[in-house]
């Protein structure tokens, strides 16, 4: 499953445009691990490159644009507005210190996408002039053959080990996108075995501001409603993040301009302008999804990996069909906001998930709907938001929270969710400890204090309780997890970051009749520097040391780092040199990984070292080349992978190369 | 306060120091104090990017018994000779009895790469000598960074040995690498803390964290814990004009006491 995060942009002190900064880096992989993913969607890098090229004017955003923004809370976006209409314009940046709830640390990480004026306008054909174009050829491949490739009993992989993908951009701020993705994955056919060009392909056409269409989108998009129980397919953080993104925050209709294969729209949606307070959004979509049915014809699983390497896979192309329509209803106020929201999908076979406990209450037949009342309201210092939804058989789902400006250097924020394992959501994405919204009760609570102004400390305690028995776990259980983080800024030049996390919830122990559920413990304590040693030359350093306890059972893992990198125009180079033990699989430690396509997020288990080198070529605007040579050697097995991704030998080497050309 | 400067200086002993040798207990004390911005004569045992900070001629010896028992003692001697060109360092280290031991013989050269970045490097030959049996000898390597943030800051990794990789477990002839990464602040002048993550291959990682104060010019006290054997540790340090002794102790809490004690000396550049 991709993380789908890729909305909340951050900047921090040195580090180049490219890199993420620690703090969101070291969120998106609490994230990758509470989902078990290892891929992060370069819709956030792209997102991040738009807001750089087209800041944010803090003169001319309302109340909607700043919070969609994701880059300030509702607090501080109510107090910019409150501030500009007794004040009138701001003349500098730098006054954006005076506004109330606007601390320092927040201003010097949103400074580069801000803009005092410049507000993007224009009409159609001004937007298309003026849209900044690119075009992109990617290709990746695993320089081992892997059993698959190397099978020929007729199971193996049907295409060659290259990955390929080609798009085409084009963007006028926030007013206009239009895109194509081209796509295969290594292993899948090209203009063979029945597939006639690219594995897959999306095209995105987004316009903001039309006169009283606020936005139209065609093609594939995604849509979000309220805070995630009845539909979200936009970026969406879980725990440990900064305030703002405690809030989901997000437009109903947004660009899906990523390459995964699952877990987007495709048709139709606008947003009307009904009166000054009034939006009306309504949707569309309809698209055939791969899927493995079963000999009735029913299916089993929702999100579908997008791989199409073998016959069998190949079978499950575009299996089944999916439509899904919805409404959303907005008002927004001065201080209040209020939406509802209504969300339909109809599959073309019947969902029937496997006859397990922890399926008793998994969503089953072929029509769902779901419909929620969301809403935010703010008072002096603080601001409250929250669903409450129903599903087609109306079980309640709720979820709450507050954002608390205790004091200029001390925010509090709370979310309170109660869905019971009856609740069934399709397309949900809420602030839960899976990301799904079913069957999870729990009290989140965060702290973000800032002492001085070299000194960020955030505190983060989450309890959570699961009603109902879940996958590895066979009886209903509690979990809590605690994070204390302490970032420091001795310079603006460096940072260092010291995290402690620790988590425990229930999971099978050993099978006697039934599998015993024991406390399953995770800690970790990490240690991370960062520094700017000298314009272009930058270099990171890591440790981190993770304890986990299942039972009788105890594992152990070690993971340490070195980065450099040194850029001097037109030429960027980039080195990593990773060292790493764990005594199991449960140990594993994720860290996030620079790459030439956004991000990755490899989780590393076992003995043995990383290494990877990016040489990154950008002549001006117009062209930018990137090659990326990462390898891991394990000292400690023969072999590498499983089943068809099986490689013999101890070592996996990827290649990746990127060539853009932008006009 | 140069006094007092010079007293922390020789307080700082190894950490990653002798991965071949059995590791000292009360290196853990001193674990953090190797991102001291005025490190002391072992500190570049512990990384030798530290040799091109130690500023005086300086030489020390150092010996602890583990755990009590005389036949786990652990003897260490080094010395620094910082030249134009880098900094130089030599060391020793026996540890074991008549029937079992191991040694250790290092030579380190660190220098300056530019600005708040240095680079150390040591080369080591190691032998484990077991009555009856016949000598094992293999050649070490190490190497370190030391990156300074501020005055107040510093930041330290330490690799020893990676290609050599594999545990004793599994090869009685080889020692395993080991990895460090370390942090040092100076609170105010007399307060410094220090935090140091290391771990060897198929062993237990570890994490140390230790407290120095300066009571007066003369006389310092450190304390600190480390993780891999839930070892507290204290040590008290005296001065005497070129002359330096400390006195040590660890406390396990099922193994029980290690005392230790180290002489040093300190040509002062005057």
């Amino acid at each position: 499953m991709k993380v789908w995060m890729f909305f909340l942009l951050w900047t921090g002190p040195a580090v180049a445009q490219e890199e993420l900064p620690q703090r969101l880096a070291a969120q998106l992989e609490a994230i990758a691990e509470a989902q078990q993913t290892e891929e992060v969607d370069e819709a956030f890098a792209l997102k991040t490159a738009a807001w750089m090229r087209h800041p944010l004017s803090i003169n001319d955003a309302g109340m909607k644009e700043l919070e969609a923004s994701g880059l300030v809370t509702p607090l501080q976006a109510a107090q910019l507005v409150r501030y500009r209409e007794a004040m009138g314009r701001l003349v500098s940046l730098y006054e954006l210190q005076a506004v109330p709830y606007w601390d320092l640390q927040t201003i010097r990480r949103i400074w580069p996408y801000l803009t005092l004026g410049n507000d993007v306008k224009g009409g159609m054909r001004e937007r298309w002039k003026k849209a900044a174009q690119s075009i992109g050829l990617r290709a990746a491949r695993v320089l081992e053959a892997a059993k698959g490739y190397r099978d020929t009993s007729g199971k193996g992989y049907t295409g060659d080990r290259n990955y390929i993908q080609l798009r085409y951009r084009a963007q006028y701020g926030q007013l206009f996108y239009l895109g194509l993705t081209a796509e295969k994955d290594a292993g899948e056919p090209f203009m063979k075995s029945g597939m006639k060009g690219f594995d897959f392909y999306s095209l995105h056409l987004l316009m903001r501001r039309l006169g009283r269409v606020e936005a139209l989108a065609l093609g594939d998009f995604n849509v979000n409603m309220g805070q995630g129980l009845v539909l979200w397919q936009s970026a969406s953080f879980g725990r440990g993040g900064e305030l703002a993104q405690l809030k989901r925050q997000a437009p109903v209709l947004e660009p899906y301009r990523s390459s995964g294969e699952s877990g987007f729209s495709r048709g139709a949606g606008i947003t009307m302008i009904l009166n000054r307070s009034m939006e009306l959004s309504a949707f569309y979509s309809r698209q055939r999804s791969s899927s493995s049915l079963s000999d009735s014809g029913s299916f089993s699983n929702l999100r579908h990996l997008g791989l199409h390497r073998t016959a069998t896979e190949l079978a499950q192309r575009a299996a089944l069909g999916v439509q899904s329509a919805g409404l959303v209803l907005q008002y927004r106020g001065r201080h209040f906001t209020a939406g509802w929201n209504t969300a339909a999908f109809r599959f073309s076979n019947t969902l029937q998930k496997r006859p397990e406990p922890y399926n008793r209450f998994a969503p089953r037949g072929r029509q769902f709907l779901n419909t929620s009342l969301d809403y935010g309201f703010t008072h002096r210092n603080m601001h409250f938001f929250g669903e409450v939804a129903f599903d087609q058989a109306g079980h309640p789902a709720l979820l709450h929270g507050a954002l608390i400006s205790l004091h200029a250097s001390l925010d509090l924020g709370l979310v309170y969710r109660a869905i019971p394992a009856r609740y069934v959501s399709i397309g949900g994405a809420a602030f839960t400890e899976s990301g799904m919204p079913v069957n999870e009760n729990g009290l989140y609570a965060s702290l973000s204090f800032r002492p001085q102004h070299r000194v960020q400390v955030q505190v983060y305690a989450d309890v959570f309780s699961f009603p109902w028995v879940r996958y590895r776990v066979d009886a209903p259980g509690r979990g809590r997890a605690f994070q204390l983080q302490l970032q420091f800024t001795p310079s603006r030049q460096s940072s260092i970051d010291l995290l402690y996390r620790d988590k425990e919830e229930g999971r099978n122990g050993e099978k006697e009749i039934t599998y015993a559920v024991g406390p399953f413990r995770k800690q970790q304590f990490r240690l991370h520097y960062q520094s700017a040693l000298a314009p272009g030359l930058t270099v990171k350093a890591r440790g981190e040391l993770c304890r986990v306890a299942s039972g009788q059972e105890q594992e152990e893992g070690f993971l340490i780092y070195g980065e450099g990198a040194w850029k001097m125009k037109p030429l960027q180079v980039m080195a990593r040199l990773q060292y790493f033990e764990t005594s199991g699989f449960d140990s594993r430690i994720y860290a996030y990984e620079s790459d030439l396509f956004g991000g990755s997020m490899p989780s590393v288990a076992g003995r043995g070292y990383r290494y990877y080198l990016i040489l990154r070529y950008g002549k001006g605007d117009r062209f930018s080349a990137g090659l990326r040579l990462s390898q891991i050697i394990f000292n400690d097995r023969s072999s590498v992978g499983s089943g068809l991704d099986l490689i013999e030998g101890s070592r996996k080497t990827d290649v990746k190369m990127q060539v853009i050309y932008s006009f | 306060m140069r006094v007092a400067a010079c007293l922390y200086l020789v307080l700082l002993a190894p950490s990653l120091e002798a991965q071949g040798v059995r590791v000292p207990v009360l290196s853990s004390l001193y674990h953090f104090s190797a991102c001291k911005d005025t490190p002391g004569v072992f500190s570049w045992l512990a990384n030798p990017a530290m040799l091109p900070h130690i500023l005086e001629e300086r030489a020390a010896m150092a010996s602890e018994r583990r755990y009590m028992l005389k036949e786990l003692g652990h003897h260490m001697l080094a010395a620094c000779l910082p030249l134009r060109l880098g900094a130089f360092g030599f060391a020793g280290a026996l540890s074991g009895n008549a029937d079992m031991q191991e040694r250790l013989l290092q030579l380190g050269y660190g220098r300056v790469l530019g600005k708040g970045v240095s680079l150390g490097l040591s080369f080591g030959y190691f032998s484990r000598q077991t009555r009856g049996y016949a000598g094992t000898g293999m050649l070490t390597w190490e190497a370190g960074l030391r990156f300074r943030c501020t005055p107040a800051f510093l930041v330290g990794l330490q690799v020893f040995q990676p290609a050599g990789g594999s545990s004793l477990e599994e090869d009685l002839n080889r020692i395993p690498a080991a990895y460090g990464i370390s942090a040092g602040f100076s609170v105010s002048e007399p307060v410094f803390i220090g935090l140091q993550m290391e771990k060897r291959a198929g062993g237990a990682g570890s994490i140390a964290a230790g407290l120095h104060y300066q009571l007066s010019a003369r006389m310092g006290v450190s304390a600190g814990i480390s993780t891999a054997t839930a070892s507290y540790f204290l040590s008290v340090a005296l001065q005497w004009y070129s002359f330096l002794l400390r006195v040590s102790a660890a406390l396990h809490p099922v193994l029980g006491y290690t005392p230790g004690s180290s002489i040093h000396y300190i040509r002062s550049r005057s």
